[in-house]
């Protein structure tokens, strides 16, 4: 993980990304429509409970095994 | 191979198995869930529970709400309505409204606890105080943002270069000039303020709970207890063929890691009465450092990480629970025309109260009685109400209950207590949770997630995520940490089935 991971998946992921903005943009501009960069690393993450972890499985292929 | 059945490996462990990994898990207590600890029947009446370790989730924490919807788990609302202050110098307990309404009168007898508050700080609440002192911050951040549209990580990593030196404490000293009288006030204003955790990790958690309302706001709590989460990992076969219920060997306390000449790692553990060695491709280490220093290894990590595993921050907690058989602080909290439940904070030793939700409550259905988090306590807190005696330490903290609410008769209905050490708690490594202290972010978080000996190793476990403290920061390691393994496991292998890793 990067630092902009921490950015996007840090203590409260898309929602820190917003909070951070709206905070920022609070004495600024309050109403701007604030964008969600994290949607793509989160869905990466959501997609591993969803669907697993990749496409491979190594119960057909892999050669090693725990003894 | 996987070192502890925490939830962070548990959820490695699980979805490496749904991926065709054989997995193992070597957990050295008789349970899973590491510092998530639901304490139920025989420690509480049958049909009660309280939380010793991890208790709320936050709206945004969608891993967790992602399991907890997968293993079919219900929800209900955990904040809380009511929140009370008792100051042992004022001597009578007020809501926290009122609190603030004498903070900004500028209350003689009140403003008389906290002698040396500057001009400037006098009439702010605590919220208003900091609010302040963290303005430097948010005008920086923009100012960098303002240079770089678009690119709030610039922003976000300037702000950590040019403040994650400071503590908490040296912060609010050194840039936000509070006089020691501030500190003292935000002190017992808040009661889990621990000033010696870095500036950055607590700026973060203080500015989000400021825009939810005192940071309970949007929490959501389990109907059966927070343990249903690990449960849901171990389920009945018959209910999910990806269940870690035959995975897991307990009573396993790994003590010796080693590496061959042909990469294979070999585990150490005790079992019992005997010495049992088991050998595999991989390994994820999913427990505490403080518990990591205490396995030897035949080698060393990075020295960076070694560092890491020696010297990053670990929290420490004492809950303290008490079971009364009647909910009798409800008649008080209705006199305040508010609902059933709430918060206290104090600065008597017990620090910090919460009084269950009951709207909506099964077990606030099922019985009259209800479980009352008398102490949550924070560092030396924590520590001096973990050295007590069990019964000491519950007469003290229903003594400060019955303190705070003269005239309840509280001590009357006091039927059972349990309290969960965290700086006792062997499994744990006596910590409750990691808290990066200052600089520690910096230095050490590409070496703290980056693998070992020739990426064999793989870390997991909350302090191995940004979300310290919270079942998220457990799941987001886990996931991270079997990507990683995946990643490195499946780089040369082809797989035709491409559907075969669907749930």
């Amino acid at each position: 993980m990067t630092f902009h991971d921490d950015l996007l998946l840090g203590s409260t992921l898309s929602p820190l990304r917003r909070d951070l903005l709206k905070y920022a943009y609070s004495k600024v501009d309050d109403g701007d429509e604030i964008p969600d960069e994290a949607e793509p690393l989160k869905n990466k993450y959501l997609h591993v409970v969803e669907k697993g972890l990749g496409p491979k499985n190594m119960s057909t292929l892999s050669q090693k095994k725990v003894s | 191979m996987i070192i502890g059945a925490g939830t962070s490996g548990l959820c490695a462990g699980y979805e490496l198995k749904k991926a065709g990994f054989d997995v193992q898990i070597f957990e050295a207590s008789s349970r899973v869930g590491g510092r998530v600890k639901t304490f139920k029947d025989p420690f509480l009446a049958p049909g009660l529970h309280g939380e010793g370790g991890a208790m709320r989730i936050p709206d945004d924490h969608f891993l967790t709400l992602k399991y907890v919807e997968k293993f079919g788990l219900d929800l209900f609302p955990f904040e809380q309505e009511n929140k009370f202050i008792f100051l042992e110098g004022y001597g009578s307990t007020l809501t926290y409204d009122k609190f603030n309404q004498l903070l900004q009168a500028k209350d003689a007898k009140l403003l008389a606890l906290f002698p040396g508050l500057k001009p400037g700080e006098m009439g702010k609440t605590c919220d208003e105080l900091f609010e302040a002192a963290v303005e430097p911050v948010r005008e920086y951040f923009m100012e960098v943002y303002k240079k770089n549209p678009n690119n709030i990580t610039a922003a976000y990593e300037a702000i950590t270069e040019k403040y994650d030196k400071y503590s908490l404490r040296t912060y609010l000293t050194d840039v936000g000039k509070w006089s020691q009288a501030a500190i003292n006030l935000y002190d017992v204003g808040n009661a889990h303020v621990v000033f010696e955790n870095g500036f950055i990790e607590s700026w973060k958690d203080a500015f989000l709970s400021s825009n939810s309302q005192g940071g309970l706001a949007g929490m959501r709590q389990l109907q059966e207890g927070m343990d249903g989460i690990p449960k849901g990992f171990i389920r009945d076969p018959d209910v999910d063929k990806h269940t870690l219920i035959d995975n897991i060997t307990f009573g396993a306390r790994v003590t010796h890691i080693d590496i061959s000449n042909t990469q294979q790692i070999s585990l150490t553990y005790d079992a019992g009465a005997s010495i049992e060695t088991v050998t595999g491709d991989w390994l994820i280490i999913a427990i505490p450092y403080p518990s990591l220093r205490l396995i030897t290894k035949s080698q060393s990590f990075s020295p960076r990480k070694e560092v890491a595993i020696r010297s990053v921050r670990y929290v420490e907690v004492t809950k303290v629970l008490l079971q009364y058989r009647q909910r009798w602080w409800e008649p008080i909290f209705h006199a305040n025309g508010q609902g059933h439940d709430g918060g206290l904070v104090t600065d008597l030793p017990i620090r910090y109260t919460m009084f269950p939700k009951t709207k909506h409550s099964r077990q606030a259905e099922r019985s009259e009685r209800g479980v009352v988090m008398a102490a949550y306590t924070f560092e030396q807190d924590a520590t001096s109400l973990g050295a007590m005696s069990p019964e000491h330490r519950t007469l003290l903290a229903a003594r400060n209950i019955d303190r705070i609410f003269p005239g309840a008769n509280s001590l009357h209905f006091l039927e059972a207590s349990i309290a969960q050490v965290w700086p006792a708690d062997a499994m744990a490594g006596g910590s409750a949770f990691a808290y990066f202290g200052p600089m520690e972010k910096t230095l050490f978080w590409d070496d703290m997630v980056s693998a070992e000996w020739g990426s064999t190793v793989f870390f997991a476990g909350e302090q191995v995520s940004y979300t310290h403290g919270w079942i998220q920061g457990a799941f987001e390691a886990g996931i991270s940490a079997a990507l990683q393994l995946y990643s490195i496991a499946t780089v040369n292998l082809v797989d035709d089935d491409d559907d075969s890793m669907s749930d």
